[in-house]
């Protein structure tokens, strides 16, 4: 075991270097750079952009070296000191502009996948026992529509009803009475009565998702022999189901906590934009739109690297639960 | 009669006698300031506002800054917030137009012919050659924490900073001699100060009194006393080292930390907090980087006509939204006070529909900007060009424009037909123009074909900068695919089109603003948002005239003066050449179809709190905002 994992973590540093490169490359791959961009912008709101504010912008912006300087000094500074850079299109350290929205993005994040699997696996669990019952189509029923309506547009609709039915305003996160105060009790109060919106949306399609996933699996496991052997043997119907076949099925939910990594981070973007959140999805596009490429290529390495941890951590833990795995490894290798 | 004249004078006289002794009475409490203030100099933080004005404040009227006759101006009251949201970054257009203080002023967008008035400045001498320009600064005025404004911030921006290469590195060619040696500064005294050039410019009090030049600490006056714990000729490099690593810059990057603290330059940030300003609003606070809160600024130098020190608003919030679609629905939901920028004519219904729900009123104001068609001159298909280069074709794409169908359908009809453009509407003869010229032939779909057997195509690209342009381009292809001229259009990333326009493989761009009425207000606009504006002239015209004749191409005699005219008219000697000069300009524009310009006169909203005070009826939509310091809430 602990061969496996000693193994997997050194196999991540190389790949954070391909990573690195590729980000930083990717970022690049567009036509122009952030000063285009900011150029662009500057003329169109009417700003004087001769030869010499250019020369001065190319300056003031640190764009006057050579593209592999730049991942350089970028790296250098990342590896060294935890320093991602400045951003050009906020013209801020970006370590303070994640830092400010980290902790709102991961409280948001968390807050649905509870919801999701708080919803999601119960109805799944209901779903799988009492199969083609009336509950179960119904729950089926809006299952699909939760998945196929995209959460945008539900937080759209959601957004015009409540403003047109009782003229409020229900996007971002604080009222305006909160949002520029320090944090307090009645700051987090006031959060809490405006994150329910955000969660539920983001939660509602995960959830649909998350039934059918439990549905399916549980369904599998049912059938399988060794619930038929538990039953005839008399086992209470309750205790087998919850000490087997759920435990099981519940596997791939696992397997896909490393994917929850990366979005936790940065998960959701539209819709944190429609509801004009300050979470790190909008930040992200945000910073591709600009061509900022140092906060955008922090933002890819990030979740890149975050990525790489997650399954690593899901395969950990695959293989903690399930001996199957570590064997087959330990033998493999 | 005679008798009735002298007692008239007389009475004159005591009238005058007497408001003088009034005067005296009053000088004692000659000035009001706002109860914040107010509270302020009780408690002994601030001295009394009599202290804090300069001799001769700039008394706030109409005429000053928003023309007579566009608002009847209100003596207003103090207090409350002004919030501005803005896509992006915080601050943006509405903070960026309220903050402007340009060192002179004229009413509106500006009077060609006129002399300008002072602002920052009290008011300034153009010598009879027009090479000699002296400037008198307002005794006892004081930057915003305090210190006295005086020539030795001017002495420190020309010397300190734009003859420091690092900090410029190429000297602005509005500055310059026309051999690009920078001007000469003579300081007189503490007050006064000359800027001498080395042949006639005329045309150098107007870029003074434009308000889009970034006033605010511009290349005229820093706020030395402060900019030099900044600037490596007076802070060591020891002393700079700690802050240049807490912004996360090289040792030698001490220019990028000067910038980072200075108002240079665009945009709100923390490290802007506390550098000192003239402008009516100075920046205390950023909770978070997407909000910003400025506050009244103590030393404010305009009081109104009633003696009460401007502005009567006491902070103004600057928000943000993650993308301009979003902006509507806060607008709706009450949570903006004004808005300018990111409205459109196409939304003006909707607002319309809520605005008792929102608690504002949308004003229908002018708009500066009308949206050009420029062509690229210097394509590098010679035959395409040559049809492109003959005034023939250009004649027949203009009047194949069906202006009113623009009006209509983009505008619902808050525009009018271009004066700057001849706009006839006669698509028989746009043909019968075509035909005449060679362009007679016709391809088996009906499409006309060029000299060399290829059919003739007009590609038009945008980067749609706003809501309007691609519906015009839509309608203008449609136009000229009308006159057998084939014609397509594409939405092309803007950094994807100044690409392909650097590179020269453009053919027609709808894809810029063309600030007429800011030219006709201040001419020297054109070297702005024409010379310098490579999508509008042309690549290879723009190379040649920025490289004064040495690289691109030249010019057809035809179009040679909309370049020599603005150097003539920037070497002229008085207000009244300029505006001789201007009117050349813009028939040059008007008769050689150098850019067609479908409409002007274009109508947007102004979307303002209700209760908000001094919002001008008539006029340019952008003043209103300029006119910031004036606003209250009733």
């Amino acid at each position: 075991m602990t061969f496996f994992i000693v193994r997997r973590l050194l196999l991540i540093i190389p790949l954070f270097f391909i990573l690195s490169i590729v980000s930083f490359v990717i970022i690049q791959l567009p036509p122009g750079d952030y000063l285009t961009v900011y150029i662009e912008q500057l003329r169109r709101s009417g700003a004087l952009v001769d030869e010499a504010s250019i020369a001065r912008l190319v300056k003031e912006y640190g764009l006057d070296q050579p593209i592999y300087k730049q991942y350089f000094i970028w790296m250098k500074n990342i590896i060294t000191q935890g320093n991602f850079g400045r951003s050009l299109q906020w013209n801020k350290p970006i370590n303070e502009l994640i830092g400010e929205r980290l902790s709102l993005s991961v409280l948001l994040s968390v807050l649905s996948i509870i919801l999701t699997w708080f919803i999601g696996i119960p109805i799944g669990i209901y779903s799988a026992i009492r199969q083609y019952s009336a509950f179960d189509y119904i729950f089926t029923f809006f299952g699909f529509i939760g998945l196929s309506i995209p959460s945008f547009l539900l937080a759209l609709i959601i957004i015009w009803l409540v403003y047109s039915r009782f003229g409020l305003m229900i996007t971002g996160l604080f009222s305006q009475a909160y949002a520029d105060a320090p944090w307090t009790l009645a700051k987090v109060i006031d959060m809490f009565k405006h994150v329910w919106v955000p969660v539920l949306i983001i939660g509602m399609s995960g959830t649909a998702g998350l039934i059918r996933t439990m549905r399916a699996n549980l369904l599998d496991e049912l059938r399988k022999q060794y619930v038929i052997v538990a039953r005839a043997k008399g086992l209470p119907e309750r205790k087998l189901l919850f000490k087997y076949p759920v435990r099981i099925a519940i596997n791939p939910m696992i397997s896909t906590i490393g994917w929850m990594l990366p979005s936790i981070f940065s998960g959701e973007t539209i819709v944190s934009i429609v509801l004009n959140l300050p979470t790190m999805g909008p930040l992200f596009m945000q910073a591709l739109l600009a061509q900022d490429m140092y906060l955008a290529g922090s933002f890819v390495l990030i979740i890149s690297f975050l990525t790489l941890l997650g399954t690593l951590i899901s395969d950990i833990l695959l293989a903690w639960i399930d001996p199957r795995i570590r064997y087959e490894n330990v033998g493999g290798s | 009669m005679k008798k009735f004249l002298v007692g008239i004078v007389v009475l004159g006289l005591v009238l005058s006698v007497f408001a003088g002794f009034g005067s005296i009475a009053f000088s004692q409490k000659k000035y009001n300031e706002a109860p914040m203030l107010a509270d302020l100099v009780k408690q002994g933080k601030l001295p009394p506002v009599e202290q804090r004005l300069p001799e001769e404040p700039l008394v706030y009227k109409e005429g000053v800054e928003i023309p007579v006759g566009d608002v009847k101006l209100e003596i207003g009251k103090y207090g409350g917030t002004l919030r501005v949201v803005n896509p992006g970054t915080p601050g943006g257009g509405e903070w960026w137009a309220i903050s402007r203080e340009p060192l002179l002023n004229q009413p509106g967008l500006g009077q060609p012919g006129k002399k300008q008035d002072g602002n920052v400045f009290k008011n300034f001498d153009m010598s009879k050659d027009a090479k000699t320009f002296t400037f008198y600064l307002r005794k006892g005025m004081k930057w915003s924490d305090g210190e006295p404004v005086t020539t030795e911030d001017v002495k420190f921006a020309y010397e300190d900073v734009l003859l420091n290469k690092e900090l410029t590195p190429v000297f602005p060619t509005w500055l310059a001699n026309s051999d690009g040696t920078p001007f000469k500064l003579e300081i007189v005294d503490k007050y006064t100060f000359r800027v001498i050039f080395k042949e006639s410019y005329g045309l150098f009090p107007y870029t003074l009194s434009l308000h889009w030049q970034t006033w605010d600490s511009g290349p005229l006056l820093q706020p030395s006393h402060y900019m030099k714990k900044f600037h490596i000729k007076y802070t060591s490099q020891e002393k700079l080292q700690p802050l240049l690593k807490k912004n996360g810059l090289g040792e030698k990057e001490w220019a990028r930390l000067y910038w980072l603290y200075s108002w240079e330059g665009w945009g709100l940030g923390d490290t802007k907090i506390g550098c000192p300003t003239l402008a009516p609003y100075v920046l205390v606070d950023m909770p978070s980087p997407q909000v910003a809160i400025l506050r009244r600024n103590p030393y404010y130098w305009k009081v109104d006509a009633a003696g009460n020190q401007l502005p009567y608003i006491d902070e103004v919030r600057a928000d943000t939204v993650t993308r301009v679609d979003m902006l509507p629905m806060k607008i709706m939901g009450g949570e903006v006070d004004f808005a300018r920028q990111a409205v459109s004519i196409k939304e003006v219904a909707l607002y319309k529909e809520n605005e008792a729900k929102g608690g504002y009123k949308v004003k229908l104001l002018k708009f500066h900007c009308p949206i050009p068609i420029t062509f690229n001159y210097t394509n590098p298909d010679p035959v395409w060009r040559k049809i492109v280069w003959d005034k023939r074709f250009r004649e027949a794409l203009n009047l194949a424009i069906n202006r009113k169908e623009i009006i209509d359908a983009v505008y619902n009809g808050f525009a009018s037909p271009s004066r700057i453009t001849p706009s006839d509407y006669n698509p028989a003869k746009a043909n019968q123009i075509l035909d005449s010229m060679g362009l007679n032939k016709r391809d088996s779909e009906g499409w006309r074909l060029r000299p060399d057997g290829k059919r003739m195509e007009l590609l038009i690209e945008t980067s749609a900068p706003a809501t309007d342009f691609i519906p015009m381009c839509e309608l203008l292809v449609e136009n000229w695919k009308s006159i057998g001229v084939y014609t397509t259009m594409k939405y092309v990333d803007s950094s994807l089109l100044s690409q392909r326009v650097n590179a020269n493989q453009t053919q027609v761009l709808v894809s810029s603003w063309f600030d007429l009425p800011v030219i006709e207000g201040n001419p020297y606009m054109i070297d702005w948002v024409v010379l310098n504006d490579v999508q509008k002239i042309s690549r290879g015209f723009y190379e040649w005239y920025t490289s004064v004749g040495k690289k691109g191409t030249e010019p057809p005699a035809a179009f040679k003066p909309v370049f020599t005219i603005y150097q003539k008219m920037r070497a002229s000697k008085s207000p009244m050449e300029i505006k001789k000069y201007l009117e050349t300009w813009e028939k040059t524009i008007h008769d050689t179809l150098f850019m067609l310009v479908p409409v002007e006169d274009i109508m947007i909203p102004l979307i303002v709190n209700e209760k908000l005070g001094n919002i001008p009826d008539k006029g340019y939509q952008i003043i209103a905002n300029f006119a910031g310091e004036a606003l209250f809430y009733k």
